[in-house]
């Protein structure tokens, strides 16, 4: 007999798995399976109260990774749930065979999309970064003056750590500072750029970093960060920022 | 109610890849795409870090449940088969496999030259000794021998390109045994030397 060759799956690590692993002739899993295939109200009902015996749990700690109080997270999920129902689960009926991701995994990605859609219809979308009323464009200058600080420590730039404090020439030369950093992040390789939103505006710790974008482990994430801010300071020094100092 | 994600057109990727992406099931090139995305969209930065939060958190607390390692890799070697002409002196190192799924690969970095043992060669306990050229400077090397069934024989770390397991491992007399090497680059990149086949004689 002619054997072929098909090559290594990608889980040989012996990685998460689920749903595809359980055997149905479409390749879904079995509950997402007999919830699309329902034919009527009764069954669909009762397919989709075992769809959520099954995922209710990974759909109730996604909406409660989003910071919030219990009730957020609460109406988020039905939220959630609504959206899945929705049109004869039109959403869920996008999950094919032919997507190479864990249903679990695309699961997950799913419903975060959808909470971050309920936050924005909650709250409006993000104004442009003014600093003044937009929490999330609060957030993202708050996150650029911890990476400025911290690109700047070895330039043995002062430590501005109040920003209500010092004169206007300081204040000024901090807003250099940042205006060049801007300038010099967006030089970098995509990949270094998603690195550091991951880690500063993102505040993804090491390992989180290195599991979404696919590091060996969170040594090398430190490692390549260290790689960047290097790249970021001599960035900062070729562009005359060395000092905020007049 | 449609979600930002259910426009289309939508410059979007759409959530089946983003899925991919953290599944690291992607082509290189594709990551490569999807990552340049995400560097400058913070809806899909933002969603990402969720989903990311969200699974870190799911596994540590178990679920879901494991598939039984070894049933899953007994299952994947089962469809691993090698075709009948391209057996010889070089096994099948033709295409040695560049992984995207195990979370090492980066896809740009070439894989690694096995200089022995041949792929699928038969090695006595007292003569197990792996080579491969080196891949870059600084590369840092994993080892990983594993039996028929996916258990983890051996695992250990070095930065030489040479490594006797003579002594240090026990094997099944007539046992086939599985096994690859993973360089570790600075900067994260990674290549292998993809998964080789070896058995154990008396």
């Amino acid at each position: 007999m002619q054997e072929l060759r098909v090559g290594v799956p990608h889980n040989l690590r012996g990685n998460l798995t689920d749903g595809k692993p359980e055997g149905m002739a479409d390749g879904l899993p079995r509950e997402l399976s007999a919830l699309l295939r329902a034919r009527d109200d009764v069954s669909r009902e009762r397919a989709w109260g075992r769809f959520l015996e099954k995922y209710s749990r990974l759909l109730l700690h996604t909406v409660r990774t989003r910071s919030g109080t219990y009730d957020e997270a609460m109406e988020r999920y039905v939220f959630v749930l609504q959206c899945l129902r929705e049109e004869e689960f039109v959403r869920l009926r996008r999950y094919t065979p032919e997507v190479s991701a864990r249903f679990t995994t695309w699961l997950v990605v799913v419903t975060g999309r959808l909470c971050i859609d309920y936050f924005r219809r909650q709250y409006g979308y993000p104004a442009k970064a003014n600093g003044s009323e937009d929490p999330a464009a609060r957030e993202r200058l708050e996150a650029r003056r911890r990476l400025a600080d911290l690109v700047c420590e070895k330039l043995e730039v002062s430590q501005i750590r109040d920003r209500a404090e010092g004169g206007p020439e300081l204040k000024l030369r901090r807003a250099e500072l940042e205006s060049a950093l801007v300038q010099v992040i967006e030089a970098l390789p995509a990949r270094d750029r998603l690195l550091l939103r991951l880690r500063f505006y993102k505040g993804l710790t090491a390992r989180e970093v290195a599991s979404s974008m696919g590091f060996a482990t969170q040594f090398h994430v430190y490692r390549r960060l260290n790689a960047v801010l290097a790249d970021l300071r001599t960035g900062l020094v070729e562009l005359g920022i060395a000092s905020p100092r007049p | 109610m449609n979600s930002e994600a259910d426009r289309s057109p939508s410059p979007h990727p759409a959530n089946g890849e983003l899925a991919a992406y953290l599944d690291r099931t992607l082509a290189a090139d594709d990551r490569r795409r999807i990552e340049a995305h995400l560097a400058d969209c913070d809806y899909c930065c933002e969603q990402i870090s969720v989903a990311t939060r969200s699974l870190s958190g799911l596994r540590k607390r178990g679920w879901p449940r494991l598939a039984v390692p070894g049933l899953a890799v007994a299952a994947a070697l089962a469809a691993f088969l090698i075709v009948g002409p391209q057996l010889g002196e070089q096994g099948s190192s033709d295409d040695p496999i560049v992984r995207d799924g195990g979370g090492l690969d980066q896809g740009a970095e070439p894989a690694i030259e096995v200089i022995a043992p041949r792929d699928r060669a038969s090695l006595s306990p007292d003569s197990l000794a792996f080579a491969w050229r080196p891949v870059a400077e600084e590369a840092f090397y994993t080892f990983t021998l594993t039996n028929a069934v996916g258990d983890v024989v051996w695992e250990g770390s070095t930065s030489d390109t040479v490594l006797t397991l003579a002594g240090k491992v026990m094997l099944e007399p007539e046992g086939r045994y599985f096994w690859y090497v993973d360089a570790l680059y600075d900067g994260g990149a990674s290549s292998s030397t993809g998964v080789r086949e070896l058995t154990a004689t008396r």
